[in-house]
């Protein structure tokens, strides 16, 4: 799989630096309900999927979620590139920065890095056609 | 006055089970619209209002 | 960036969503006509921004759909996430 197009699929406007914000948002990146936990559980439960129609939805929103990421991040990575250090600090930022800069980090709004111990795939989908 | 419905529900529904409502084509937005909102389906159009954090209010 | 790179990209990211959100839709309603022939529709206007954007602004895919480059500019200009709007 894959082609990568270098663009947005959604346009990301960040009017200036605002740590705290990101420490909110960062969590639709790598928090439990995030774009990544997305991405990662549909397109592996779409492996045992009973039915074409199943296999092709979880692959088709499954790599939308990987493009939501991309928006995410960039929201993320813009609210804190160019906020001063002392804003980082009193967003409760200062042990993220400590550990990852201004990068981005796969963490939920506490800083809790993305857990994969209770993803919902089960292999055999309960299903009944009328 | 007759309501377009943009669904269709199952037959013979039965108890402790969870349907889909089948989501029939009908209207799209305009490229530029559906960007804006989101989705090009106007009847998934569903923004979100904090004042209704609570009610369960249902689409239109 | 400059408005025009703007403006087009933001005519292809219209186009491009309206069509993922068809595909999505044809996934379980495989059969619904007009779907089907407002996707080829949309994804003809897309195929001519995407190259018009090209031709000015360099490739969006590392392929490409405009050949003929003499220099490498997959990695230049704005990124995704420096990409302001």
């Amino acid at each position: 799989m894959w082609i990568y197009e270098r663009k947005l699929e959604y346009p990301v406007r960040v009017s200036g630096p605002n740590p705290k914000l990101a420490k909110v948002i960062i969590t639709q990146y790598g928090g439990p309900d995030g774009e990544l936990a997305a991405s990662l559980r549909y397109l592996t439960q779409r492996y045992s999927m009973p039915t074409s129609q199943a296999k092709g939805l979880l692959t088709d929103i499954g790599t939308e979620e990987l493009a939501h990421m991309e928006i995410v991040a960039s929201i993320v990575y813009n609210l804190i590139k160019d906020a001063p250090i002392a804003q980082i600090k009193a967003a409760g930022l200062d042990g993220y920065y400590a550990d990852h800069d201004r990068s981005v980090y796969f963490v939920n709004g506490d800083g809790v890095p993305l857990d994969c111990f209770l993803y919902p795939i089960q292999g055999r989908p309960y299903y009944r056609f009328a | 006055m007759e309501v377009k419905q943009s669904h269709m529900y199952p037959p013979k529904m039965e108890l402790a089970r969870a349907y889909v409502p089948f989501q029939m084509f009908n209207q799209v937005l305009s490229p530029q619209e559906g960007l804006r909102r989101g989705t090009i389906f106007p009847e998934l159009v569903r923004p979100y209002y904090p004042q209704d954090r609570g009610v369960y209010a249902s689409g239109s | 960036m400059d408005p025009n790179q703007q403006a087009l990209l933001l005519e292809i990211m219209e186009l491009e969503f309206t069509a993922i959100d068809l595909n999505l839709f044809l996934d379980t309603h495989p059969d619904e006509k007009r779907a089907l022939v407002l996707f080829d529709q949309i994804n003809q206007e897309l195929t001519m921004a995407v190259e018009r954007y090209e031709q000015m602004y360099g490739p969006l895919t590392a392929s490409g759909q405009v050949p003929g480059r003499d220099h490498w500019d997959w990695v230049e200009g704005p990124w995704p996430w420096e990409q302001t709007f």
